[in-house]
């Protein structure tokens, strides 16, 4: 299999508004940054992933207006996902390269929910109009659900939980692209207000406006741009049923965790704990962190809650998971999930704003749909991971 | 390593009723059974479609991902015309990500008014305030192609009628009513110069393909049917930026198309083509190298064989047009009418296409 690798990154700032420009200059924005940290020019680019979601940015199918930021006669094509859209394009874009037909494919996503009133009657259209819809179930209601039931199957706590929202804001003080920066303990976490019981302001994600971009290239490109690269290791995604209701158990992301056992048993991993050094997870609501550590092996199921609140994952501890500050402090939806690749490739560069010491392999995550999707990307220093 | 096509599904086109999932399972299930597969064999599915405005549902992924089949499996969704789709899933099996892939391509129009939802996508600076509909993009189109190349009532007419001709015995298509020169040329004007019968309506329906890589697609199908040529691009949003009489972005796909298949035009035996008007025929024909420009028009009589399927001009399902325009020439290969052929699809006011040749 062709070996291809991350060579550029760029990410606009993230903020409630980006009202100095426009749909397609913020793509612009993003992909000269991307082109200038691999030293490109746009016509070393020969074909271009697009991502975003629709609903949320005031105009549908922006694809058509953003590819005047530099797509115009290349290969553009557009992927939407849900909240899995960044990660999937971002594969897209891999799959240019490692298929042959491109040396050199970028992602690019761009997002304006400060465009829209409100991003969760939104989501809302996305579940089943006959049963499901008038439950009102938006991303932030399905996660409090997740929320309520892993407390009861295993006792986890609010102050558990309010430990990964101070772990990913005092990350987000050291990141100058993140939307929240917000020094806070604890009891500023407990004490904010209640959005969804039990899950409270502080551990939930904002709205973001921005765009990122990702740079792909083949082996013999990627060595003639930069001594750094990310190489892709192995990528997956997974697809749940259609209705929420059909969840087996909230209290465990199971295909999380089928994932995770594919792209390990892909990649060569055998111990999660001990072969991965950083992971950008997509975790918009606190209880997420908690669920994903536990599907994908780094803590025991109902043990996740614990890492936080131990230190683990900081970005000096055994596992640390979003040094960026992660979704809960930037969340451009549809661009987040290429938001996390990003971050989870200049962590192997060891070019991150928060940089987490020796990071030899990262990975990066984004779920989407009410719970739906699940995409992943191993990264490494090395062109493969054993042998 | 070549990649084919080793089934196809594809659904009535009409307007459904029932919830779509149901259609687009059907699609999925047919191409299963055309290749004599089960859904446990297929490990990618990629959907092509719209969302949200243009199906009527936030993240359509969602609900069409189980519906082919994509529980616990690979899923992505590529938007605009499905025909978008078939280029992501040829680079996953070519790049040895996958054996065996499934493309699904799906399109709603009754669900909304489409017309209404593409007025969306105009930007709120310069264009959304004019209020250009895509009709009225198409009428632009033509009334530039006509004026400049001297193209008449009665060429344009000719499309419709041989179209219409086509669908009549085309079991899946949507507007088969037989119609004359005479009643096309005195038909109400819908968007000057376009009248109602030159511009393609909208229904709904799905498409499936199994693709596999050369040696599974061979145990699967020993006849499979090979992808040799695939191209995608975009033009400028502004129209106001192009030269209307032309289709940059289907010239600029089919370069790309016959670079990769190491083809020329005059292999393609047949053409089935995105003519969303009449005019936007001979547009297609000239970009895609069969004519030179402002002459397509005396192609209407040749031995090529042009929308087969009675092109979108009887068929259009707003995401799944370009599919079903694929699925007919893999028709066409698979009956033994022709080697080679080319098809090709696009959104918007013609600013992308994608263009696929595929052969025996």
């Amino acid at each position: 299999m062709r070996r291809v690798a991350v060579v550029g990154v760029g990410q606009t700032k993230f903020r409630t508004r980006r009202d100095d420009k426009t749909h397609p200059e913020l793509t612009y924005e993003a992909m000269n940054k991307a082109l200038e940290h691999a030293g490109l020019d746009i016509k070393d680019i020969q074909a271009i992933a697009y991502g975003t979601m629709d609903p949320f940015d005031g105009i549908y199918l922006p694809e058509r207006w953003d590819v005047t930021s530099g797509g115009i006669g290349k290969p553009f094509m557009k992927i939407s996902t849900g909240g899995t859209t960044g990660m999937t394009t971002g594969l897209a874009a891999y799959e240019h390269v490692a298929s042959g037909l491109f040396d050199i494919a970028m992602a690019v996503c761009t997002q304006r929910v400060g465009e829209c009133v409100d991003a969760q009657p939104v989501l809302n259209t996305a579940v089943c109009p006959i049963y499901e819809r008038y439950s009102g179930a938006g991303a932030i209601s399905v996660a409090a659900i997740q929320a309520t039931v892993h407390m009861h199957k295993y006792g986890t706590t609010e102050e558990d939980l309010a430990w990964v929202s101070v772990k990913d804001h005092k990350n987000a003080l050291k990141n100058p692209n993140a939307h929240i920066k917000l020094d806070i303990g604890v009891e500023e976490v407990l004490n904010s207000s209640v959005v969804s019981s039990p899950l409270k302001l502080l551990e939930c994600c904002p709205r973001s406006d921005g765009a990122v971009a990702v740079i792909f290239a083949s082996e013999e490109v990627a060595k003639k741009i930069r001594d750094n690269p990310a190489w892709v290791i192995a990528e997956t995604t997974i697809s749940d049923d259609y209705y929420t209701g059909d969840r087996p158990d909230l209290s465990d992301w199971d295909t999380l965790a089928i994932a995770g056992r594919r792209l390990y048993r892909f990649a060569g991993v055998d111990d999660p704990k001990k072969d991965i050094d950083v992971a950008e997870l997509y975790s918009p609501f606190t209880i997420q962190e908690v669920l994903e550590l536990e599907a994908l092996g780094f803590a025991k199921k109902g043990e996740g809650k614990n890492l936080a609140r131990e230190g683990v994952t900081f970005p000096d501890g055994d596992m640390p998971t979003n040094p960026s500050g992660g979704v809960l402090c930037a969340n451009p939806i549809g661009a987040t999930g290429l938001v996390r690749l990003a971050e989870a490739s200049l962590q192997i560069m060891g070019e991150a704003s928060n940089q987490v010491r020796d990071v030899d392999v990262s990975l990066a995550h984004a779920w989407g749909g009410t719970l739906q999707f699940h995409t992943l990307m191993l990264l490494s220093a090395k062109k493969k991971l054993k042998g | 390593m070549k990649v084919g096509i080793v089934g196809i599904g594809i659904t009535e086109f009409k307007i459904h009723d029932e919830p779509f999932y149901n259609v687009a399972y059907r699609a999925a299930k047919k191409a299963m059974e055309d290749a004599e597969i089960e859904r446990r064999e297929i490990d990618s599915f990629i959907l092509g479609g719209y969302d949200n405005l243009g199906v009527g549902r936030t993240i359509s992924n969602m609900y069409v991902a189980p519906a082919a089949g994509g529980y616990l499996r690979h899923e992505i969704r590529v938007s605009e015309d499905a025909a978008f789709a078939l280029p992501l899933a040829y680079m996953r099996v070519k790049s040895g990500l996958s054996d065996v892939a499934i493309v699904l391509g799906f399109g709603h129009s009754s669900e909304t008014p489409v017309e209404l939802v593409e007025l969306q996508s105009l930007d709120p600076l310069f264009h959304r305030d004019l209020k250009l509909s895509l009709q009225m993009g198409y009428a632009m189109q033509s009334f530039v192609y006509r004026n400049t190349f001297d193209v008449s009532e009665e060429d344009t007419a000719k499309v419709v009628v041989k179209n219409r001709k086509n669908a009549a015995k085309n079991e899946y298509a949507f507007q088969k009513e037989s119609i004359s020169e005479e009643e096309v040329i005195s038909s109400d004007m819908a968007v000057y110069p376009l009248r109602k019968p030159e511009i393609a309506e909208w229904c709904d329906g799905c498409v499936a393909f199994v693709l596999a890589e050369e040696t599974t697609a061979k145990r699967i199908n020993p006849e499979p049917i090979w992808v040799e040529g695939l191209g995608w691009t975009y033009d400028n949003y502004f129209m106001g930026a192009r030269d209307l009489s032309k289709l940059f972005a289907t010239a600029k796909a089919a370069e790309m198309a016959y670079k990769m298949a190491e083809a020329k035009p005059t292999e393609m035996e047949a053409a089935e083509i995105m003519d969303l008007t009449s005019d936007y025929h001979f547009m297609i024909l000239e970009a895609l190298g069969f004519a030179e420009y402002g002459k397509a028009k005396e192609l209407i009589n040749s031995d090529l064989l042009v929308n087969k399927s009675g092109g979108a001009l009887c068929t259009n399902a707003y995401g799944s047009t370009g599919a079903f325009l694929l699925a007919n020439l893999a028709f066409q290969l698979r009956d033994g009418e022709i080697d080679k052929g080319i098809a090709q699809a696009m959104t918007g006011i013609a600013q992308n296409a994608a263009v696929a040749i595929l052969a025996k």
